[in-house]
């Protein structure tokens, strides 16, 4: 069913000799030139710099100068995070254009010291918040699945980008869902770190507590080799946690044996896809069959941590943006003003209380977590909504859709993987989660998950051919 | 005796003017929305008793870290 290639296999084809960086990056290129009119992804490209770069890695890895699984793989960036190659605009025309100039984010600096492809910035939605806004002179991001429908957001060209093979990775960022949300849309794998896990430096802020950077990529042996390169405490970031960066490739063998997996199916409801229950349960099934032992479990304060999250983030959001929301209301994007202003609406007690709630519940889960290794949930309940809905409705709409913004209230990594496919053709995708810093049973688990299972090799009819053969 | 939707209007008009904001109409009534929407949301987490004696995840180090990233 599936015959795209990951990231990890593309690794694997420099080393042994079957490709070069310098093809890998031209027919992404190419891809891009073909299939970015329709998509949306990119919103500023690099093409001579990430040829230049390509043949460096080539003539590197042709000396046996190795820098790991990221050396010469065209991956992209989002447009909040700092480059020096190139403008940061956070498809937004409030952000000051000095803003970043001539400067790496911490991340970026880490991808290009491990040899990375950066082939260019990719569309957001405005400072990571909001939905798309046709009245601004910004790409509107499209699901290569159907070009009708929300990429998802709000790091909608990482998740599009990769889907399409027009890269093999992307940093993404994620508040509320921001990396999981278009990786489920899109079909392809996202994983959102502890928070504090990687450092935020460089990147503009949406909701300084809950932010979170992190890969997208076709699988989940992927997103672990990205984080390899990403993770890591530094001194520039006051929320970076200094602790060892473990192998998170060590476990991923293909096993779940010994791994007690926490289900948790008291998020269905009566409105969700008529596919996904169905596929839920045969990925449960699949995690069983891999040795897992199974057994459901409710999550401690799921509807306060959920609602909390959001106040969060919109309080946090305002913060930042309340002087150019009140100067200059007009150019932002109208779905980021509603979210941004509703900021003013709550107290500042309002927001300690949400702090405080939000300490209770990650002492309550930590309890779960000590009956449980993984915590597995669906990711949504809907696949990708329609562009012409999300516009009329806002964001507004993916309220109770989405079953991610509780892991960044409480801060514990989460992984997605595609799972099925819902009646229109459309990815549904498993999310996982684990204690604080246990990245690497994630990446076990969605491995393993992957190596029984073939949804996360799909791709769109768009874009049928590989990038490499 | 003004109804729940006008105390939620002017509670709105009131807020948005403390902050400086100024939406146009439309988007006045969608935060309106909003916040008839959130305000029960929020006063449940009033309602966590566990959360009574409990300390915020505020993160604020007293040692600053000495070489920030500048824009």
């Amino acid at each position: 069913m599936g015959d795209a290639i990951t990231l990890t296999d593309a690794a694997a084809a420099l080393r042994d000799g079957s490709t070069t960086s310098v093809a890998l990056t031209q027919r992404a290129l190419a891809r891009a030139d073909a299939l970015d009119r329709q998509l949306g992804v990119y919103l500023t490209r690099f093409d001579q710099y990430a040829l230049e770069r390509a043949a460096v890695a080539d003539k590197e890895l042709a000396a046996g100068v190795d820098r790991g699984p990221m050396q010469g793989i065209p991956i992209g960036v989002k447009d909040i995070l700092a480059m020096a190659e190139g403008p940061t605009t956070a498809q937004s025309l409030v952000l000051d254009p000095a803003w970043g100039e001539g400067r790496d984010a911490i991340v970026v600096e880490r991808l290009k010291a491990a040899g990375a492809v950066i082939t260019g910035k990719l569309t957001t939605m405005e400072f990571a918040c909001g939905i798309p806004d046709r009245e601004k002179p910004f790409p509107i991001p499209r699901n290569p699945w159907n070009l009708d429908r929300y990429a998802g957001g709000s790091s909608s060209g990482s998740g599009s980008g990769v889907a399409s093979g027009l890269m093999f990775g992307a940093v993404g960022t994620d508040t509320a869902g921001s990396i999981r949300l278009p990786a489920m849309f899109c079909g392809v794998s996202g994983l959102k770190p502890t928070f504090g896990r990687v450092p935020n430096a460089g990147c503009t802020p949406m909701g300084y507590s809950m932010d979170h950077i992190g890969p997208l990529a076709r699988s989940a042996r992927d997103c672990g080799a990205f984080l390899q390169v990403i993770a890591g405490g530094d001194d520039r970031d006051p929320y970076a946690v200094n602790l060892p960066v473990p192998d998170f490739l060590a476990s991923a063998r293909g096993s779940l044996a010994g791994v007690r997996v926490g289900v948790v199916r008291s998020l269905f409801s009566p409105g969700d896809d008529p596919a996904l229950c169905p596929a839920f349960e045969a990925a449960i099934a699949v995690l069983e069959t891999l040795g897992a032992t199974v057994v459901e479990v409710v999550l401690p304060l799921y509807a306060e941590m959920s609602g909390a999250a959001f106040l969060i983030q919109m309080c946090e959001g305002l913060a930042y943006q309340l002087p150019d929301l009140r100067s200059r209301w007009a150019d932002f994007f109208a779905g980021s003003r509603q979210i941004l202003a509703a900021g003013a609406l709550f107290s500042g007690a309002d927001y300690v209380q949400a702090q405080r709630v939000r300490r209770v519940a990650q002492r309550e889960l930590a309890t779960v977590f000590t009956g449980v290794d993984l915590v597995v949930t669906p990711g949504a309940s809907q696949a990708a909504t329609s562009l012409a809905r999300m516009e009329e409705e806002g964001a507004a709409s993916l309220i109770g859709v989405l079953h991610t913004a509780y892991w960044n209230a409480v801060g514990n990594p989460a992984l997605v993987v595609p799972m099925g496919f819902n009646a229109d053709g459309l990815p549904l995708s498993v999310q996982f989660a684990a204690r604080p810093f246990e990245e690497a049973l994630l990446v076990q688990a969605g491995d393993a998950y992957q190596q029984a299972t073939d949804w996360h090799l799909c791709v769109p009819p768009l874009a049928p051919s590989s990038l490499i053969h | 005796m003004p109804s729940e939707n006008e105390r939620r209007a002017a509670a709105v008009d009131a807020l948005l003017a403390a902050a400086g904001l100024s939406p146009e109409p439309a988007e006045r009534e969608e935060l309106i929305a909003t916040y008839a929407m959130l305000k029960p949301v929020v006063e449940a987490l009033y309602g966590v008793s566990e959360a009574r004696y409990e300390v915020p995840a505020l993160v604020f180090q007293a040692a600053p870290k000495l070489t920030p990233w500048r824009a």
